[in-house]
């Protein structure tokens, strides 16, 4: 009997002291916790939990409190990107916008001068015209953009050659790359292709790319048509050497342009304004980038 | 300003010799700061100081403006000369080790982390069988495994070949853009660290002797014309005595080059061809930058 | 401190070096069994002296000269064993390998700068070396008595392993394993003091093997005053623990001295490891 006692009054002992010690280490683990959450408030970190006391369900609670930590910096992170990003499109909308307005302003003061001859004063005008030509255009662009973003654009699919829009387009500006001198090498298959597209999204999508195309190539023009595993591919290449490997993950970027300086009449929305219409539209776009000859390819699922 | 790391006059010495003489650090939130010198002009010694392995003689520091170090210690990331790896176990056992001695709760870090850094098919190959790249990137995966504000790298790309120093360097950049970590990084070649450092450190024999943003390395880089001649010595005393130019020094054999009165070269070139100097070449040219550091280091000459 | 010792326990387990430890110690057991039978049998006249590289001087069996030879297993008996193996250092000379390694390749291969400036004091990382070691030496040399005892059925027969006296036994392991903490506190002491493996393993067995004999030379000086250094010393102790007739004054002496050392090498290595800077 006795021995019964004795063995149950240490096994009770035995189970209090455990008892015991659990509880110092919650108390300690809670404490930790704690502290760090604390440190985590004040500081702007990547600091994330740990655990001091490995006891109970202490660290299923700290791998949830570092998710939810992980998720508000990323959120925070995101926001301070897009904040940044807010203030650099503002910037470069302002750029945009005042590089022709300056020259118009200079070219007024011209024209009020009396001692210039008429014939002059009719130039300047002309100039004055085509800068705010200009600058309606990169409104609008801009303007487009923005409802296209907001996801105000209404499209209206209907069935589209592709054969005949893309050489359409070509020949709009066959005239401008003569002028240029740089022949483009154009290749558009047989075969009559349709896809399900907005018409005139469709369009300025092909403008888009050719325009910038004309804009920043060096040459070696190359435009062409096939039909790839069921899709409409489009391939618009040039040669280039502002483009680098880098560039290319941000080039559909609004306001991403590889000229530092702005000083060409670009606003960088052009590429954009085509990757968000053909994304719209069910298409895909892609650029790259080889030895020198940079390539964009669009690609549409093509209708029976 | 706030900053990652501030030391004031951090000293260390081993016996008669100065290793750290009063160095005065200042790393930006933010930063990455290439800390440049050559072997044994002390880097590393200040780097284990900074990190809490080694103590300082004289001078005190403050991690993210706060003296409590302990603490502070706990957001630096630290992979200083070789790796600390166990040979005999694995990656993943030596990334366990870590995990369990830093308290981090949730498992799966581990593997994350062998993901991250490419190390995940290694198995059960042991780290001494490991080539020194793959320990490299162990040694970072350690560094980083507690999710560092801060990242103390003594020489991370020395002996890696041209690939491995790219991918690190891609490393660092992507951690310091995203997540906003602040890195120190140290180098015996500027090179390496040009790409993407945006503040410098110059140490020479122990001591701090410049620290500087990228943005004026550029001004920094002295520009100079040069001029390429077939009598370097007629040409110089006709340069001091007609033109009153008397920054210039000759490289070469046959080359001066002048870094005073660059805006009037066509003075120094009518000056040297009327004066029968057969002038072959002249032109504007920045020094490169390894250049400008190994004058800054004090030069080849005392290597 | 729970991580860290978290983590040390890991590193144990993941340590090939120690089941190498225990399965040497283990085949020494096996050969001083060996040796034993066959001395008996030399001494029986079944083989021939010299067998093996086995010689026994011709006095050795002069013991049991009364009558029937005295078999030599049935004289020294487990305890006997024991003594050997725990006496005569072998397991002391394993333990010092095992514990230098365990403790300096945190030196040698750098591991140590993953913890020193993590948020963790010093004396708490020392610490957290600390208790795995006593716990490798206290595990390593239970082990080691239990094999020598559970060998001694096949060697002995049981009815002379029967007869073992128990409570010396006991006592005597008890003795052992006390000597023992003491002892891993010294080398790792040594550990933390030289920072190098081969350093750290030859100054251990040095001490070991050479600092009794250095103790015996300072009895001798001290002679005169009446002062016996070796009484003091916990590696003479582990020589000289008796297997019988255990006194109060030695056990006490025992208890005090392993304490003392114990304190005094983990307190040394504790400043050092404080003091230093880790490479």
């Amino acid at each position: 009997m006795e021995i019964i006692l004795a063995c149950l009054s240490i096994f009770l002992a035995a189970a209090a002291a455990v008892c015991l010690l659990r509880l110092r280490y919650y108390r300690k683990q809670i404490n930790h916790i704690k502290e760090q959450l604390l440190f985590i408030e004040a500081e702007e970190s990547n600091f994330l939990l740990t655990s001091a006391y490995p006891v109970g369900k202490t660290e299923e609670l700290i791998n949830v409190l570092n998710h939810v930590i992980e998720k508000y910096r990323q959120n925070q992170r995101r926001l301070s990107k897009a904040n940044r990003s807010y203030r650099e499109s503002i910037v470069s909308i302002s750029h945009d916008i005042r590089t022709p307005l300056t020259s118009v302003k200079g070219y007024l003061q011209l024209q009020k001068n009396k001692d210039v001859p008429a014939e002059k004063k009719a130039e300047y005008l002309r100039v004055v015209e085509r800068r705010l030509e200009e600058l309606g255009d990169i409104l609008n662009q801009l303007f487009e953009y923005a409802r296209l973003e907001a996801g105000e654009f209404q499209l209206n699919p209907q069935r589209i050659n592709v054969g005949n829009t893309f050489a359409e387009l070509i020949s709009m500006f066959y005239e401008d790359f003569m002028v240029k001198g740089l022949e483009p090498q154009v290749e558009i298959c047989q075969e009559v292709m349709f896809i399900q597209a907005d018409s005139h999204a469709f369009s300025r999508i092909l403008e888009n790319l050719i325009k910038n195309a004309l804009l920043h190539g060096m040459g070696n023009y190359h435009f062409s048509l096939t039909s790839d595993k069921g899709y409409a591919l489009i391939v618009i290449a040039n040669h280039t050497e502002q483009i680098e490997e880098k560039d290319l993950q941000q080039i559909f970027e609004r306001f991403y342009t590889t000229d530092l300086s702005r000083s060409r009449k670009t606003t960088g929305l052009g590429l954009a304004i085509a990757k968000e219409f053909t994304e719209q539209m069910g298409g895909s776009i892609e650029a790259f980038l080889q030895e020198g000859c940079f390539r964009v390819e669009v690609r549409f699922p093509l209708l029976c | 300003m706030d900053y990652a790391l501030n030391t004031d006059g951090i000293t260390k010495i081993y016996g008669k010799h100065t290793v750290v003489d009063h160095v005065s650090m200042h790393v930006k939130k933010g930063d990455i700061y290439g800390f440049i010198g050559k072997n044994g002009a002390g880097k590393t010694t200040f780097m284990r100081i900074v990190a809490g392995l080694a103590a300082p003689a004289a001078g005190s520091m403050e991690l993210f403006g706060s003296g409590d170090l302990e603490m502070q210690r706990q957001r630096i990331g630290t992979l200083i000369e070789q790796p600390g790896l166990y040979g005999t176990m694995t990656a993943r056992d030596n990334l366990e080790v870590v995990r369990r001695s830093l308290g981090i709760a949730r498992k799966q870090t581990v593997d994350e982390m062998l993901e991250f850094v490419g190390l995940s098919q290694t198995g059960k190959k042991k780290v001494k069988n490991f080539s020194l790249g793959m320990k490299q990137r162990l040694g970072i995966a350690i560094a980083l495994f507690r999710s560092p504000d801060f990242l103390i790298l003594d020489e991370p790309i020395n002996g890696l070949d041209p690939e491995g120093i790219k991918e690190v360097r891609d490393l660092l950049s992507k951690l310091n853009r995203e997540k906003q970590i602040t890195i120190l990084i140290s180098s015996h070649i500027l090179g390496e660290l040009s790409k993407i450092a945006t503040s410098y450190g110059i140490i020479k024999e122990g001591v701090l002797i410049e620290e500087f943003a990228a943005e004026d390395l550029e001004s920094r880089c002295r520009r100079c014309v040069k001029l390429v001649v077939d009598d370097a010595q007629r040409a110089s005393a006709i340069l001091e005595e007609k033109c009153h130019i008397t920054e210039f020094d000759v490289p070469e054999e046959g080359v001066i080059r002048v870094f005073d009165g660059l805006d009037n070269s066509w003075i120094m070139n009518r000056e040297l061809v009327e004066n029968g100097i057969h002038l072959k070449e002249s032109y504007l040219a920045g020094q490169d930058l390894e250049g400008y550091f190994m004058d800054l280091l004090g030069g080849a000459s005392n290597d | 401190m729970i991580n860290l010792l978290s983590a040390e326990f890991y590193k144990l387990r993941k340590s090939k070096g120690i089941y190498i430890g225990v399965l040497v110690a283990a085949a020494l057991v096996l050969l001083l069994y060996g040796s034993l039978v066959m001395i008996d049998k030399i001494n029986q006249g079944e083989i021939a002296n010299g067998t093996a590289g086995v010689i026994v001087s011709p006095n050795a069996g002069d013991a049991g000269a009364s009558g029937t030879p005295q078999s030599m297993l049935q004289e020294i008996g487990v305890i006997g064993v024991l003594q050997q193996m725990f006496g005569g250092h072998f397991v002391g000379i394993i333990a010092a390998v095992l514990v230098s390694i365990f403790v300096i390749r945190e030196h040698s291969a750098g591991t140590i700068k993953n913890l020193v400036g993590k948020g963790y004091s010093r004396f708490a990382i020392f610490t957290a070396k600390m208790i795995p070691v006593l716990m490798l030496m206290l595990v390593f040399e239970s082990v080691v008595a239990l094999v020598t005892i559970c060998l001694g059925i096949p060697f002995m027969g049981w009815e002379l392993f029967a007869a073992t006296a128990w409570e010396d036994v006991v006592v005597y392991i008890g003795l052992q394993l006390m000597f023992g903490a003491a002892v891993a506190a010294i080398y790792m002491l040594v550990g933390e003091l030289t920072r190098n493996l081969a350093a750290g393993i030859s100054v251990s067995i040095g001490a070991l093997m050479f600092s009794t004999t250095l103790t015996a030379g300072l009895d001798l000086v001290f002679h005169q005053m009446e002062i016996e250094p070796s009484k003091y010393w916990v590696l003479d102790l582990v020589a000289a623990c008796p297997t019988v007739d255990f006194s109060a004054e030695f056990l006490v002496r025992s208890v005090l001295v392993s304490a003392v050392w114990f304190m005094i090498a983990a307190a040394l290595g504790v400043l050092h490891f404080k003091r230093t800077d880790v490479k």
